[in-house]
């Protein structure tokens, strides 16, 4: 009877069997206290429920019970009759009824095919009395039953011969029954005189199929309130710390027994905890299937045409969250409505199909869920974002140009922002995005947006599977533990005393650090929350490094600096009372492993409280940085390291392929060369203080005169061949700032100097420093007997032009350079055979774009030679462009195999 | 008032304790248990009077110090030489930290007055009344104020 997905049918039945039973109680109930007019209600509204479903599905029996038993209730609850014995016991017949249809509905999904004409007519009967009480004719019920009457007419024909016994069975009972109303039932009885038995057949058909539907729904599932679920969640929680406290023990213990216990109570624990998780999952479907109705009823009112289409369903979540992500999640759908899909002329103007589509959807990843909400509409312009947050007085001018695209669309999500040219009763009032993010923030989620203009946006939402457990960072200060939430994590940073001082700076009283050039305001931990010092002594144990944890709060970076990291913990939140309301620095408390409560830093709340305002000026001062950035040439990755000296060393990161850590007594010596076993073959370590003949003491020395345990190294590959590059320490990636000055060089081995952080930094040339030892210099003389070709290097930077012809050296090509397009057309023209050319794009005087056009257009013998160009970023657009102006091949800078990889096969040409 | 309170207490009986010099009560019935000093987390940038949060057998307890509240010396808690009254506010669990803990006394309701001007202040604030014993005045804490006290 039902054509509608039985998920819906099963939800039903379980909510109306639940009725069902209530309302015998209550019926029961009420019989005892006639003045509980509260209790009426709550049965005439479950009733209407019941009436509500009933027709929703089609079931004709059960809504036309349903409805007469309504009615009558009605005019009970209007005192228009009184509710006598009798009566309840028409009702108990008529819901017991609808139990048995309803039995029948979940077994084979249709009702039955009994005959409920007695009952209906019972009903009935106790309506036309109600009329007559209320003095005028109500007299709906009569008209409604009359094809139940109709139906039972029939029935009773054929059944008449077993009737009568029956009958006088009932009529007894009415007798009994009725009192003060018996004249007026008894004027009905004629109307439906077999009646009865039907009824009567009816229960015990009943309590014949009750038996072996025994396992069906109303059995198999038990509504549980959610707050008891909470409550064993949060009951199985301390039993997971409970176990992690005694499996800690069972380690130190050594009870065979007690060990094997444990197992099996770690083991029992797991699992429970799993099965507690699932109770609270559900489906998103529930969820997103009420989308359809709302998208349908919005397109219409708009007169737009859209398809819904949700996808993954089945995905679950955590109950909780699930309600909350429902109210979001209705902003964004109608925003995607009436923001998104454009009207259908428009559409077709676009050459779009008329009918514009919106997907919903969810799915796992990474432990987490993520729901996508795509249109195809308009997308968003980033432009009348950015126009609109000017006008709104939300960014400057300067400022909106400095933002990226990406940051652009993210400007949607702040509050007292709207787009909508119009302001809509649907969306449009500039209350919603915020609101949005806030409350996807509040559950540990985050919002994203992406778009392509004319294409369609789309709006990614992740949000954590459950509430109850996080995972999270456990620090210390002062000796207090304090957890840090992962999600708010980005990194850790350890500043080593040696060179803390170049790292940490002091603006404005504040201190900061450089973290990859971006300057983040870092706050102590135990300052801010003002914890009492330890004695001195203490201090100093740990005064060998500073540990630094990297927060993000809603985008704002800052740095924590935390006295030790521990480890990271999966931990059952537990709420802080309502006592630390005002208390922003915290999310939450928990217990640790040990049973002491640690804290939970809240990185937002945090960070409000901590920052008084500097963090703006700081902004100012990092902008004028990356200006400071953009003028200067091209940047280069580096890697910071310490010698000997005790002074800063840097090697292009491009060059480096691994960084390693060796144990000093695996080194061996052939001579005065250490070497070590890497991977399957020996690798030369390079006494990089030797070979430069610097001052201070070298640490491969101090490893020959067993004075070091650990030997960091820098590995290198030439040609080929690692080599090790022995340094003091290994200390951060940076980026150097403009361009390499080789001016100051006074030896052999460097490359030059850089600008780190506005300090002078020494380059180290490691293919010359390779080229020292006595190892390289054979290395060198192998390949440079080969010669593959010709190769014009077209590039404005001086380390990346070193850095590219040495490799390339190395690997058997001849190389030319040039600095710029305008040079390099020069040497073209002056006859010299070039193989390949490599180039920049970006250069002065002439760029990579116009002399590759040049050189095509050409109508000398190079003008069909391969061209490779090299940039930083290449971007699908770039790429295209490339193939435009005659590129052969367009590859990133970084990635110098790939680089030799294409010149090889270009050389073969 | 005081006449409606006494009736409100007249089933009750109240469990005695010690801060500072003076006897306090509340009623047994607002009581959960009472236990020994714990391992106490500090809450930085707390109010004062919160000493900090202790794990009752896997349940966050936040304590709060009577005497600290009552604008008393409070240095004896750090020694360890105090009781936790554990009781129960709203939905979680809070500790009234107190120097001793006395008996249990059935009093007479004829005795309930109404807090004397006398006392002091902070204290004042936070009773509802006192009984008068034999040897020594009972000041019936306010638990309600107690427990929801903004400083």
């Amino acid at each position: 009877m039902s054509n509608l997905n039985s998920a819906n049918v099963q939800e039903f039945l379980i909510e109306s069997f639940e009725a069902l039973s209530s309302i015998n109680d209550e019926i029961t109930t009420y019989e005892k206290n006639p003045k509980d007019k509260e209790l009426l209600n709550s049965i005439f509204r479950k009733v209407h429920t019941l009436k509500g479903s009933a027709s929703f599905f089609s079931f004709k029996k059960l809504q036309e019970i349903t409805h007469a038993a309504e009615s009558v209730l009605d005019f009970i609850r209007d005192d228009v009759i009184v509710l006598t014995a009798d009566m309840i016991d028409v009702f108990l017949e008529c819901f017991d009824s609808c139990v048995e249809l309803l039995k029948c509905v979940d077994q084979t999904t249709k009702e039955n095919d009994k005959n409920y004409g007695a009952l209906a007519g019972k009903l009935t009967a106790l309506l036309e009395k109600s009329s007559n009480a209320s003095g005028g004719l109500r007299g709906e019920g009569t008209k409604i039953h009359s094809a139940l009457l109709e139906q039972t007419a029939d029935v009773n024909s054929l059944k008449s011969e077993t009737n009568k016994p029956v009958e006088k069975i009932l009529v007894q009972k009415n007798e009994i029954k009725i009192e003060a109303k018996v004249e007026k039932m008894e004027k009905i009885e004629p109307k439906i005189p077999v009646a009865t038995p039907v009824v009567v057949a009816n229960g015990t058909d009943h309590d014949g199929d009750g038996a072996p539907k025994a396992g069906g729904i109303a059995d198999s599932v038990v509504r549980v309130n959610v707050q008891l679920l909470d409550k064993i969640m949060n009951v199985v929680g301390e039993l997971v710390l409970n176990r992690n406290q005694i499996l800690q023990f069972a380690n130190t213990s050594k009870s065979v027994d007690l060990t094997r216990l444990s197992q099996q109570l770690n083991m029992i624990t797991t699992e429970l905890q799993n099965d507690i998780m699932t109770t609270r999952m559900q489906p998103v479907g529930s969820v997103l299937s009420k989308f359809e109705r709302i998208v349908r009823d919005l397109a219409r009112s708009q007169n737009k045409k859209i398809k819904l289409e949700i996808v993954g369903k089945e995905t679950e979540l955590d109950k909780t969250l699930l309600e909350a992500i429902k109210d979001p999640l209705t902003h964004l759908i109608r925003n995607s409505v009436d923001h998104g899909v454009e009207l259908p002329e428009k559409r077709k103007t676009r050459g779009k199909n008329e009918e514009g589509k919106i997907v919903i959807k969810s799915y796992h990843e990474g432990g987490q869920v993520t729901i996508e909400i795509t249109d195809d509409g308009n997308g968003i312009n980033p432009q009348v974002i950015a126009d609109k947050a000017v006008q709104k007085g939300l960014y400057t001018q300067e400022q909106v140009q400095k933002l990226t695209a990406k940051q652009v669309l993210n400007i949607i999500f702040l509050p007292g922002f709207s787009t909508a040219e119009q302001v809509t009763n649907i969306s449009g009032r500039g209350v919603g995005m915020d609101v949005v993010k806030s409350n996807i923030e509040k559950i540990g989620g985050s919002v994203d947006v992406s778009s392509v203009l004319g294409n369609g946006s789309t709006f990614k939402l992740k949000i954590p599977l459950t509430l109850a457990i996080v995972s999270v960072l456990v620090v210390k200060s002062e000796g207090e533990t304090f957890a840090i939430p992962q999600v708010s994590l980005v990194e850790l940073v350890r500043l080593e005393t040696s060179n803390q001082k170049n790292q940490l700076e002091i603006l404005h009283d504040s201190e900061f650090f450089r973290l990859r050039g971006n300057l983040i305001p870092v706050f102590r931990l135990n300052e801010s929350l003002k914890l009492a010092k330890r004695p001195i002594n203490e201090n100093q144990l740990q005064s060998d490094g500073t540990n630094i944890v990297i927060l993000n709060a809603d985008g704002r970076i800052y740095g924590l600096i935390v006295d030790e990291i521990l480890n990271t913990e999966e931990i059952v939140v537990k709420p802080l009372s309502n006592k630390f309301n005002n208390l922003t620095f915290f999310a939450g408390a928990t217990i640790m492993g040990d049973g002491k409560v640690a804290l939970i830093v809240d990185a937002q709340g945090f960070f409000n409280t901590v920052d008084k305002g500097h963090c703006h000026a700081v902004e100012q001062l990092v902008d004028a940085v990356d200006n400071l950035k953009k003028l200067g040439t091209e940047d280069q990755e580096v890697l910071l390291c310490g010698l000997g000296d005790q002074r800063n060393y840097a090697i292009p990161l491009m060059l480096v392929s691994r960084l390693e850590e060796f144990q000093a007594s695996n080194i061996e010596w052939t001579g005065d060369q250490a070497v070590i076993k890497y991977g399957n073959v020996p690798m030369p370590l390079v006494n990089i203080e030797k070979s430069l003949k610097l001052k201070g003491y070298s640490l491969l020395e101090s490893v020959k005169n067993n004075q070091k345990t650990i030997v960091p190294c820098v590995v290198v590959k030439i040609r080929n061949q690692s080599f090790g590059f022995v340094v003091d320490a290994i200390r951060d990636i940076a980026i150097s700032e403009g361009g390499i000055n080789s001016d100051a060089v006074d030896r052999d081995g460097l490359l030059g100097t850089v600008f780190v952080t506005q300090k002078t930094i020494t380059l180290l040339d490691v293919h010359s420093i390779v080229g020292m030892q006595k190892l390289g210099k054979n290395i060198f003389q192998k390949n440079t007997e080969k010669n593959l070709g010709k190769i014009l290097l077209v590039e404005d930077s001086p380390l990346y032009r070193k850095v590219v012809k040495d490799y390339l050296e190395d690997n058997g090509y001849e190389v030319t350079t040039a600095i710029n397009g305008q040079e390099a057309l020069g040497i073209l023209n002056s006859d010299v055979v070039i193989d390949i050319v490599i180039t920049d794009i970006e250069m002065p005087v002439m760029n990579g774009w116009d002399f590759s056009t040049e050189i095509r257009k050409s109508s000398k013998n190079y003008s069909k030679v391969p061209i490779i160009a090299l940039s930083t970023r290449v971007s699908p657009q770039d790429k295209e462009r490339g193939l435009g102006v005659g590129f052969n091949h367009h590859l990133e800078k970084l990635n110098k195999q790939e680089v030799l990889n294409t010149v090889n096969i270009f050389s073969k040409h | 008032m005081s006449e409606e309170h006494a009736v409100s207490l007249k089933s009750g009986r109240l469990c005695g304790f010690k801060v500072g010099a003076g006897f306090y009560a509340i009623s047994v019935l607002d009581i959960q248990e009472v236990i020994k000093p714990q391992l106490v987390t500090k809450v930085p940038s707390a109010p004062a009077h919160i000493q900090g949060l202790l794990n009752l057998r896997g349940q966050i307890v936040t304590a709060i110090s009577l005497k600290s509240l009552f604008g008393l010396d409070n240095s004896n808690e750090a020694s360890g030489d105090y009781m936790n009254i554990i009781v129960r506010s709203g939905n979680s669990l809070c500790s009234l930290v107190v120097d001793k803990v006395m008996d249990v006394i059935d009093v007479d309701e004829k005795t309930f007055e109404a807090t004397p001007d006398t006392i002091d202040e902070k204290v004042r604030a936070l009773i509802s009344g006192v009984y008068k014993l034999d040897t020594s005045l009972l000041m019936l804490l306010d638990l309600e104020k107690t427990l929801n006290i903004n400083m």
